[in-house]
């Protein structure tokens, strides 16, 4: 390229003429009016979806409350800690209905079993008698 | 990087390529119009674009291709380019008339892939390399068009 050093200078003596003045903003209202036709999501779309995203999570988050305090309360339940006497008593008279089919000792077992296992609970159990008082009736 | 920031900084570099590429200010006027719509709507993808120079001038080239085409479909509106020599005086400014004339006419004669070539090198400012991602070719293709061009430059200012 060594060849071309009188060819290279002239074209480096011409410099582009610059766009006319009228161009820019011509180009620069087009270019923004096709970009609002364009645009997919609108400003007021967006304030709708920010809203609902926002609703999405407290709605998410009050589930995940629910389910806890539920779960709590079957676990307390399970546990014996909130077993009141009513409860119990009720609780006892479904068992009775449904475990009358059944033989007694089996019945016995199968029940404390499932349901009174823990010792907290056995001791919250005004006396084993009264169970079979009732189971007896 | 803002649109207006763009169109000041290479604005005129562009306007002078597609008129030069297309013949026609008029053509290049809607052709680079039609380049900052394009800008517009990918402008999240232009922020991460190394080069965004070379990115625009691709886009212009290709945008006047596409407008290219599109003209010789349609032969009943297309009209050959003619007195391509003054659109390039027109468009290009020198100290001294008489070269820029002699100047303009030996660039109108010279094949437009070569001429394409040392207008992006000499009046754009652009690299080898930056030349060769705008027209999709290798550099050494690139080199090879700047070489054969240069000499027929050379020839017909020599004449």
């Amino acid at each position: 390229m060594g060849g071309f050093n009188k060819t290279q200078k002239i074209l480096e003596s011409l410099f582009p003429k610059p766009m006319p003045p009228e161009l820019r903003e011509k180009i620069l209202s087009t270019a923004y009016k096709r970009q609002r036709e364009f645009l997919v999501i609108s400003p007021v779309l967006r304030t709708l979806f920010a809203i609902s995203s926002v609703l999405i999570v407290l709605a998410f988050f009050c589930d995940n409350l629910i389910k806890n305090s539920e779960n709590d309360f079957l676990t307390s339940i399970m546990n014996g800690s909130q077993v009141s006497e009513i409860m119990l008593d009720k609780d006892l008279q479904e068992m009775k209905d449904e475990l009358f089919k059944i033989d007694y000792d089996q019945r016995l077992n199968q029940w404390v079993i499932r349901h009174y296992k823990t010792k907290k609970t056995e001791a919250k159990l005004t006396g084993l008698q009264r169970i079979m008082d009732i189971l007896k009736e | 990087m803002k649109i207006e920031e763009i169109l000041d900084s290479i604005g005129d570099k562009l306007y002078n390529f597609l008129t030069i590429k297309l013949g026609s200010p008029l053509d290049a006027e809607d052709v680079l119009q039609e380049v900052f719509c394009r800008l517009v709507r990918y402008r999240v993808r232009f922020r991460i674009i190394r080069n965004p120079s070379a990115y625009i001038f691709r886009i212009a080239r290709n945008e006047a291709i596409n407008f290219l085409k599109h003209r010789k479909k349609n032969l009943r509106s297309y009209h050959p380019v003619e007195g391509l020599s003054k659109i390039i005086q027109e468009n290009l400014r020198g100290s001294d008339p008489k070269v820029l004339n002699q100047a303009a006419e030996a660039l109108a004669k010279i094949p437009s892939d070569q001429r394409e070539v040392i207008v992006l090198k000499f009046f754009e400012e652009l690299t080898f390399r930056e030349i060769s991602n705008v027209c999709g070719v290798s550099i050494g293709t690139v080199t090879s068009r700047y070489r054969y061009g240069m000499e027929k430059l050379r020839k017909l200012l020599e004449d």
